[in-house]
């Protein structure tokens, strides 16, 4: 197993999703690292590219699930530190905004679906997660996103 | 939005080559650590043991304590087949301890019975004479008589006995009974 050639396949992907998922460079490449390094201690092999991507995607959204319920993370209030770098956590872009309006799990939905091209069931599977459920929460994101631009306007 | 807008917003959170080489680098240099430090579940296990370890120094009697428990688990309840020896051993020891005491006070009352009788002993230089007062009973001292002693001559007041090659005489005399044999010389 080349870790080398995985982390170069992967890594836009991983790193995307914790960006989206922790709203944040910094902590999205520690979550990053974290992923990369999970893989380090696996000794099974993969059956395909597909399911290296699919085990990295999950280790990935844990790990993110996780950091975002640390304690820290949720206490921490470092004002200055927040008023030196106004823009971490704002995106610039107004739809990244937008999307970063949703829930932890609809973002990472939204993601995967209209990004990375998986489908409903293909989620489901990794997620162990019903398909219907999954349905149902993507028109959730889907409405929210569109009230949120109506918002907006 | 159009799935266009939201894949062109998502293109901005790629990471830049700079940040790619960063983040390889730093897995490259976990991936280069020992095992132990690599690996938290080594730690957490050293801790562990350091902490068992720390336990049986520590407390005292913990070492013993682990060692009945590793042997306890290996040989499955052999502790208690022990403590039943211990104790069936115990009540043993019990018994004979008992034993012993019951003798002592068997030979204690004997010789307090022997006392009792013997209220005077002397000789007059031809005869030792034991003699208890205020009892007039020719069986009274018959417990002195050695078991080869046997009887030759018996009147209502006087028994004489042959014990080897002497003559031993128990005589009622004046109310008190009289148990004479000849001094050796």
């Amino acid at each position: 197993m080349n870790i080398e050639e995985i982390y170069l396949r992967h890594v836009d992907t991983i790193y995307r999703l914790c960006h989206i998922y922790l709203k944040n460079p910094e902590d999205a490449k520690d979550a990053t690292q974290s992923t990369f390094e999970k893989l380090l201690v696996r000794k099974e092999p993969f059956e395909s590219v597909e399911h290296e991507k699919a085990w990295l995607i999950v280790c990935a959204s844990n790990l993110c699930k996780n950091m975002l319920k640390h304690w820290y993370r949720s206490k921490r209030t470092d004002v200055e530190e927040m008023a030196a770098l106004p823009a971490k956590e704002t995106p610039n872009d107004e739809t990244l905004a937008l999307l970063y309006e949703l829930d932890d799990e609809l973002r990472r939905l939204v993601y995967l679906v209209y990004y990375e091209g998986y489908r409903i069931n293909e989620i489901a599977r990794m997620d162990g997660i019903n398909e219907s459920t999954l349905r149902s929460r993507l028109a959730r994101a889907r409405e929210q996103l569109k009230l949120i631009m109506e918002e907006e306007q | 939005m159009t799935r266009k807008e939201l894949r062109e917003a998502i293109d901005t959170l790629t990471p830049d080559r700079e940040t790619k080489r960063e983040m390889f680098l730093a897995i490259e240099e976990k991936a280069s650590k020992p095992v132990l430090v690599r690996w938290p579940k080594f730690r957490r296990a050293a801790v562990v043991a350091l902490a068992v370890l720390l336990l049986a120094v520590a407390v005292p009697g913990g070492i013993r304590f682990v060692i009945q428990a590793r042997d306890s688990i290996a040989m499955g309840g052999s502790d208690v087949k022990s403590e039943e020896a211990d104790i069936v051993s115990a009540c043993q020891k019990e018994a004979v301890a008992a034993d012993v005491n019951t003798e002592e006070v068997f030979s204690a009352e004997n010789i307090d019975v022997a006392d009792e009788l013997k209220t005077a002993e002397y000789d007059d230089g031809e005869f030792q004479i034991v003699e208890i007062e205020g009892v007039e009973d020719l069986d009274a001292l018959i417990h002195l008589l050695p078991e080869e002693a046997s009887i030759i001559e018996s009147e209502g007041t006087f028994r004489k006995y042959k014990v080897g090659e002497e003559i031993w005489e128990i005589r009622i005399e004046r109310g008190n009974t009289r148990l004479i044999r000849p001094l050796n010389q």
